[in-house]
């Protein structure tokens, strides 16, 4: 077949057509761009391998699979070229190629099913692929690459259509390193992210959206994979946000977004709702109730500043971050130890580190580049938080960049651009360390990579090898990591941040940034990371942006076309409180402190320096235990064992009427029984009872009842004002 | 026909050789145009080589490799080559690949069709005879069948590799050894069909096995794997004995003599390895591309390696003076 240089007539082709209007997308220059097979010869990488990548042959399912199938191995989506022309063409003698009767080859008659192939049949005899394999073994099956991809561009990148229905024509054209720009639209894979909401057409590139909202398409094409929007408004007619308050660039990127997709917006909060909101959010700690708070003359942004400069946001973002960092003594003699000692130790430092308002990029550092005594010097825990230095790698990554590498592992990564170069590089660095109690510089150490079986040479993650000679490469990893360029240290803070105050990360899950899973608020994370950096990496500054902007203040309560809305904030998304935070509520409300480990009584759960002192309470609630990642939100109230508990168990239960507790003591002080139950709904809801909850407790507190059955009916009220969705929830 | 000889330094001790290299086959190297040799086999009188591809068998004059006559075969694929004891006969395995697989046996040096034996449902990658009338096949459909070449019949089916077999000896204790695909050396009763033990220590498909010439002790084999190994195995006992990892793929190995052992490699190199003190005692450069074959010739101290884009070349062993 006669190679096809296709030369674009110009402006002909309109990208993006949508069902019933106009398209936006910008017609290309069509001089430049060619599409079908550029050269006569068949460009293994950039011509063989995208095909073998759309027809599936090399996705983890099949042939791309860890042992590959039927004795028939290709790198996942392609990763290695190089292996995947030798596992095609040169193992078992070659027998998957015949030169002299290309047609034979069994490269073909598989996929074709001339022969029985477990996948069915892939191509069919007349089309373009079965054209492109057939003239590539007819040229001799080379492994020939004539020119470097550099980027892919994909048209439309996003797009706005009016209704359910809409469809688009998808481009992809290649740019290559020799100045070629190449339609390769035919060689490229089209995935949904969700096929219920927009389904492909893979034989014409085209989207059709059938359900309204905000989705991704996926295309890859060779090693490049980019990611496409297609927003359908959840209504038909235009919201106007005009009136609506914004505080700062917060509310002008969310009201953007809300605009698009025509949601309407939940009005802002009263004042002792924000104040038990942003009080739980910043100190995980209930509000006092103050009265002359209803009468709604908050200043809602002094509230913040005195809540981020309290003893309580110390404890509770320390408590977060150690979380975050995994810290937990654990002794087993199978596994790398980190004693009580160093765990309260790397708690300290973390404390003192927001007592101090350090830096995050400053704390980064110095726990990356931590040696010493881990007892003494608490950032080397983070080197005993993990068994060996491959997992810290997946353990650094995730915590420092967002990212999750693991996959490289074994295989490049199939929907990111990590290589197993990228992950035993890095791991290589991690390598050198000691994993005891001491951790230290160990020249011997070394990461054996499973592709050469050779050590691994360090490597900056995306970056160059490090020089061979180079000792300690941590404090290379650390500078890139922390400078101002690195697109994933910055964003993968602030989302959690943003994650913690709204509900809902702006990349979700907060550990999986790759460019397949884009932000709901590119624009918006962007803006949150620069002014993050902007201001000294101070966690304190973002979280006032985030707790002072309108957004943030917005009513959970969905209103009109609001309520199926769980990613653009047009509502407040409610919180399930942390299990720690649940257990310091109910012992804050009924006045009688939870008692952990040997620790001092009245420590608080978020006070516990140790992740791993023992609590059974906690544990029922859900408290993770810190051995894998803790990036998951918490649910209490979803396993039954939980709400059981929660219920019935004695954490409740046995501190309800407890001697010395808050409800005994108001009994005692001969406080009238709707003026008790008064003052447990200011302690546990911030508010007092609505007339309606007047009405029906008065028909449970009767003034002339004996005082025992009048003490019953109390614990009840309390007992039901604790396991309400109200208490358990921040709203 | 180029003679390229490069001179290499004799290694103290116990190696008594050094390799003379090569010659090429006559033509310049076209890649992608030639489909590759996948095996060879000296003729019993030694002025032969035939080599087996895509192109079906073909026969060149030894030393100087010139085509002399090229034979057809009744499948595409052809994998391997192995001569009757009495030099008479000469099997061909191979296959369609994914359909069939069988063994067609020629007259030699008439190079005559005499019998066609498919019973497998995928190439057949290794054949030993077992005397002059029973030969053994191993195929990539996981079976390995025995025959009888007066009856035409199968007397035997060998089943217990869970992936293809990739290689079939016979021990002079009358038990055969199986390397496969599958990571695995099994060793079985012939005669009963019986899985006597299987031996795991390889971590990727074996590729090629042969048997140690020596006559004393105990019997020994060779094999060579995707794990860049070649590992020496007493397998009438289970016992591995010691390895080498090389820093290429070995893809075919024989004997040299009774402690040296040279391999064809993915790299395209021969590497001579001194079996018993498990060290690499040379590296030649000689295929571009993949090294699918190697065969030390039946008399003189030279060598044919065959593999990618139909390239066959000739080593020399040289006694060290």
């Amino acid at each position: 077949m006669k190679t096809t240089f296709l030369i674009f007539v110009a402006f002909s082709t309109c990208l993006g057509a949508l069902m019933g209007e106009t398209s936006k997308i910008t017609p290309v220059p069509v001089s430049e761009v060619i599409s079908g097979t550029p050269d006569e010869t068949v460009d293994f990488k950039n011509d063989l391998i995208p095909m073998l990548t759309k027809l599936g042959c090399n996705a983890g399912k099949c042939h791309g699979s860890a042992i590959g199938r039927g004795d028939f191995k290709l790198s996942l989506y392609g990763g290695t070229p190089e292996a995947d022309h030798e596992e095609i063409v040169r193992k078992l003698g070659g027998r998957r190629i015949n030169l002299s009767d290309p047609e034979s080859s069994l490269i073909y008659t598989k996929p074709a099913e001339y022969v029985e192939h477990g996948g069915g049949t892939v191509i069919d005899a007349d089309d373009e692929n079965t054209r492109l394999l057939i003239k590539w073994i007819q040229q001799g099956a080379k492994n020939i690459h004539l020119r470097k991809l550099e980027r892919i561009e994909v048209k439309p990148e996003r797009l706005v259509a009016r209704q359910i229905g809409a469809q688009t024509t998808l481009q992809v054209l290649a740019h290559y390193d020799d100045g070629l720009t190449r339609d390769v639209t035919n060689l490229t894979q089209f995935v949904s992210d969700d096929s219920s909401a927009v389904t492909i057409d893979s034989n014409s590139a085209t989207a059709k959206v059938i359900r309204p909202g905000r989705h991704i398409v996926i295309a890859r094409y060779s090693t490049e994979v980019v990611p496409i929007e297609l927003v359908v408004p959840i209504s038909e007619t235009v919201v106007d946000l005009s009136t609506e308050q914004r505080n700062n660039f917060v509310d002008d990127e969310i009201l953007v977004a809300i605009a698009e997709l025509r949601l309407s917006v939940s009005p802002l909060v009263d004042d002792p709702t924000f104040i038990r909101r942003i009080t739980l959010d910043l100190t995980g700690k209930l509000p006092e109730y103050n009265s002359e708070t209803e009468a709604g003359h908050l200043n809602r942004e002094a509230l913040v500043d005195e809540l981020l400069s309290s003893k309580n946001f110390v404890d509770f973002y320390t408590f977060k971050l150690a979380k975050l960092l995994r810290i937990q003594s654990k002794v087993d003699k199978n596994l790398v130890t980190t004693t009580p000692k160093a765990a309260r130790a790397f708690h300290d430092w973390l404390a003192q580190q927001l007592r101090d308002g350090a830096g995050y990029d400053q704390m980064a550092r110095e726990i990356i580049t931590a040696t010493g005594n881990s007892s003494e010097y608490g950032p080397a825990t983070f080197y005993t938080a993990v068994e060996d230095a491959r997992r810290q790698t997946e353990f650094a990554t995730e915590v420092f960049m967002g990212s999750r590498m693991k996959c490289a592992n074994c295989h490049n990564h199939p929907l990111d651009k990590w290589t197993q170069d990228d992950f035993h590089g890095l791991t290589a660095m991690f390598s050198k360390l000691t994993r005891s109690q001491v951790i230290r510089f160990n020249p011997l150490g070394k990461n054996i990579h499973p592709n050469t079986g050779e050590a691994a040479l360090m490597k900056i993650p995306g970056g160059d090898f490090l020089p061979v000679d180079t000792k300690d490469g941590r404090d290379v990893f650390a500078d890139w990591l922390t400078d101002r360029n690195n697109p994933y240290f910055a964003k993968a803070m602030v989302n959690r941040l943003w994650k913690s105050l709204m509900g809902h990360g702006l990349v979700e899950p907060v550990d999986d940034f790759r460019s397949t899973n884009p932000a709901t608020h590119p624009a918006l994370l962007n803006q949150l990371a620069e002014d993050f950096m902007n201001h000294g990496y101070d966690i304190r500054h973002t979280l006032k942006v985030i707790a002072t902007s309108s957004a943030y203040a917005r009513s959970s309560i969905p209103v009109g076309r609001n309520q199926s809305d769980n990613r653009f904030y047009s509502h407040m998304m409610q919180k399930p409180l942390e299990p720690e935070v649940l257990a310091d509520a109910i012992s804050d409300v009924l006045g009688i402190a939870a008692q952990y480990g040997k620790e001092n009584p009245g420590t608080r759960a978020v006070e516990l320096r140790d992740g791993g002192i023992r609590s059974d309470a906690l544990d029922i609630l859900g408290r993770c235990d810190r051995t894998n990642s803790c990036e998951g939100t918490p649910s209490p109230t979803s396993p039954l064992a939980q709400k059981l508990h929660l219920f019935n168990g004695e954490l409740l239960n046995k501190r309800l009427g407890a001697e010395g507790g808050r409800l005994d003591q108001w009994i005692r002080t001969e406080k009238k029984p709707m003026e008790i139950v008064r003052e447990f709904y200011q302690a546990a809801l911030n508010r007092n009872p609505n007339e309606k909850e007047i009405q029906f407790l008065s028909q449970l507190l009767d003034d002339q009842k004996p005082s025992r059955q009048q003490r019953d009916a109390l614990e009840d009220i309390v007992w039901s004002i604790l396991t309400c969705r109200e208490f358990i929830i921040n709203h | 026909m180029i003679d390229q000889i490069k001179c290499w330094p004799t290694r103290a001790g116990l190696g008594l050789f050094s390799v003379l290299i090569a010659s090429l086959p006559g033509t310049s190297l076209l890649i992608g145009q030639e489909p590759p040799v996948t095996d060879i086999a000296f003729a019993p009188d030694g002025e032969s080589l035939i080599a087996c591809s895509q192109k079906g068998l073909q026969v060149f004059s030894w030393p100087k490799l010139k085509l002399q006559s090229t034979v057809k075969v009744s499948f595409a694929n052809l994998h391997c080559l192995e001569f009757s004891p009495d030099g008479n006969q000469l099997a061909v395995g191979g296959g369609n690949p994914s359909e069939t697989g069988g063994i067609e046996i020629f007259s030699w040096p008439e190079n005559q069709s005499k019998i066609k034996l498919f019973h497998h449902d995928d190439s057949v990658m290794s054949v030993f005879w077992q005397g002059n009338h029973i030969l053994v096949a191993a195929s990539l459909d996981r079976l390995l069948t025995r025959w009888d070449l007066k009856t035409k019949k199968t007397v035997k089916i060998y089943q217990g590799h869970s992936r293809g077999v990739s290689s079939v000896c016979l021990l002079n204790n009358g038990e055969m050894v199986t390397a496969g695909h599958d990571q695995s050396v099994r060793v079985w009763d012939i005669e009963s069909g019986k899985l006597i033990r299987t031996l795991n220590q390889h971590t990727k498909p074996i590729n090629s096995m042969a048997a140690w010439p020596g006559s004393t002790g105990k019997p020994m084999v060779a094999t060579a794997a995707g794990d860049r190994t070649i590992r020496f195995w007493q397998p009438t006992i289970g016992r591995m004995m010691r390895y080498i990892r090389l820093e290429s793929e070995p893809l075919d190995i024989a004997w040299i003599n009774e402690s040296q052992i040279i391999a064809s490699c993915v790299d395209g190199q021969a590497r001579l390895v001194d079996a018993e003190n498990v060290t690499v005692l040379r590296t030649l450069p000689v295929i571009q591309g993949w090294a699918y074959a190697i065969a030390p010739h039946p008399n003189d101290q030279t060598i044919a390696i065959a593999g990618s884009d139909g390239q066959i070349h000739r080593m020399r062993l040289q006694k060290n003076k």
